[in-house]
């Protein structure tokens, strides 16, 4: 009898029924979807990059940097002095540190100047390493590192020759095809910005821009764009931030 | 005596100095047929509530069939009105999506010790006595004509064979002459069965068919 009642009485008010049925889906699916959206976020935020304590740029939002760094997203504001980052890596509460130069592109992927100790510290997800799949880290100054996932759209494999352009637009008008890269090196796949960039020596990123002719004997870095230098432990690393 | 009302006052919460019921004493006895009437808003369906027990009076006793309906609790009090006491109210209160017969039915299956196979026939015998042609039986009662409407809250209020009736202004909206058809056909059921009828109206042109007929005033004493 009581099923007969509430089944009529919802029959009774189909309209309304319905209207709620709808509301509450809609409001269960938000709910999920956004948490879902959170915990991937987090994820992959989390996965991005692991074993860094510290982030140090020129001055900016430090959302900005955070982007420009760790994402590849916008445009890095200033470089910081060469010497700033001697200081930085000098300072004994430093156990390492990488240097980033950012600006560059090619085919719209970031190019990233670094150094050999990218390929020894740098790690993501549960600090995993980055791994190579073909070749090897760069030694010359015009040797160049793909992330797998430049290699395969673009279709290089070990050897290929690749122009830079500068700035960070697909189509530049201002090429440095004067000083074409060989790549030397692709890496695994790893799921983060890194399967994105293109990783050149900072000598490299530096005598692009110069006028210096190919195979500089001594080429010194005037700025990067960005040390990025893990601390020892948290401690050291804030006290510092304040210095 | 099957309904007894003693020392009783109410007065509604939101205006508690004013006393609307002060019975001292008033009772009605088995098989007899009571007319209540008096002005609108003195007070007669408060009485009926309280008799019923859908509202429990401040002080004083309530005995129905000689049991105490001031200490029951609300669900035994609903347990005893579904078991002993029929309501028509004035807007007749059926459940608008079920038809006739689920109307009835559902009034039956609070009651205790029903065989659910007898109920429909003893609908259908109530409906047919009311004369509520059967093609109406399956409409849902918001369908029906307010006539039709108040046969089917008369055969839901008697399914059960109560001991007592009661019914609060079910003629208020009917013409004279359906008015009447209405009552002879209420009181020769009432009659049949024996059950003891309180009727509330304020019309008094209905009194010929109560065994007695009294005004409100005459036992309640308003104090302001």
């Amino acid at each position: 009898m009581f099923l007969t009642v509430a089944s009529k009485s919802l029959l009774n008010r189909k309209g309304s029924v319905a209207m709620t049925l709808m509301a509450i889906s809609v409001a269960i699916f938000v709910l999920l979807g956004i948490e879902h959206v959170r915990q991937q976020a987090r994820d992959s935020f989390a996965s991005t990059v692991s074993g860094v304590d510290l982030i140090v740029g020129a001055k900016t939002g430090s959302l900005n940097l955070l982007l420009y760094s760790v994402f590849r997203i916008g445009s890095p504001t200033d470089n910081i002095r060469w010497e700033t980052y001697e200081q930085v890596v000098a300072d004994p509460a430093v156990s390492w540190a990488i240097p980033i130069s950012l600006g560059d592109s090619h085919e719209g992927y970031r190019v990233v100047g670094t150094t050999s100790a990218y390929f020894d510290h740098f790690s993501y997800g549960k600090k995993r390493r980055i791994e190579f799949t073909n070749g090897a880290p760069f030694e010359g100054t015009f040797d160049a590192v793909l992330g797998s996932e430049v290699a395969k759209t673009l279709g290089y494999k070990v050897d290929s020759q690749i122009v830079l352009a500068h700035g960070l637009a697909t189509t530049s008008f201002s090429l440095h095809d004067n000083k074409p890269f060989t790549v030397v090196g692709i890496l695994a796949p790893t799921g983060t910005p890194v399967d994105q960039t293109i990783h050149v020596p900072l000598q490299g990123i530096d005598a692009m821009h110069s006028d210096w002719p190919q195979g500089p004997a001594n080429l010194t870095i005037k700025s990067v764009s960005r040390p990025a230098p893990p601390r020892r432990n948290r401690r050291a690393s804030l006290r510092l931030c304040w210095a | 005596m099957t309904i007894e009302l003693h020392g009783v006052a109410f007065s509604y919460a939101n205006d508690a100095t004013k006393s609307l019921l002060n019975i001292d004493h008033w009772s009605v006895a088995r098989g007899e047929r009571v007319l209540v009437h008096g002005p609108s808003g003195s007070g007669k369906s408060t009485l009926l509530n309280v008799m019923g027990g859908l509202l429990t009076c401040n002080v004083g006793e309530v005995t129905l069939l000689g049991e105490r309906l001031d200490t029951m609790n609300a669900r035994q009090r609903d347990q005893f009105r579904a078991n002993h006491v029929g309501y028509v109210f004035q807007r007749f209160n059926l459940v608008p999506y079920l038809n006739a017969i689920e109307n009835i039915e559902l009034a039956s299956t609070f009651a205790a010790g029903k065989q659910r196979s007898s109920v429909r026939e003893e609908a259908t015998d109530l409906l047919h006595s009311l004369n509520v042609i059967p093609s109406d039986w399956s409409k849902p009662t918001s369908h029906l004509s307010m006539g039709q409407q108040q046969r089917v809250a008369i055969a839901r209020a008697l399914i059960n064979t109560p001991e007592i009736l009661i019914a609060d202004e079910p003629t208020s909206s009917l013409d004279a002459e359906n008015r009447d058809n209405f009552l002879r056909l209420l009181l020769g059921l009432v009659a049949e069965k024996n059950t003891t009828l309180v009727f509330v109206s304020h019309d008094l042109a209905i009194a010929q068919y109560f065994t007695r007929v009294q005004a409100l005033s005459e036992f309640n004493q308003e104090h302001c």
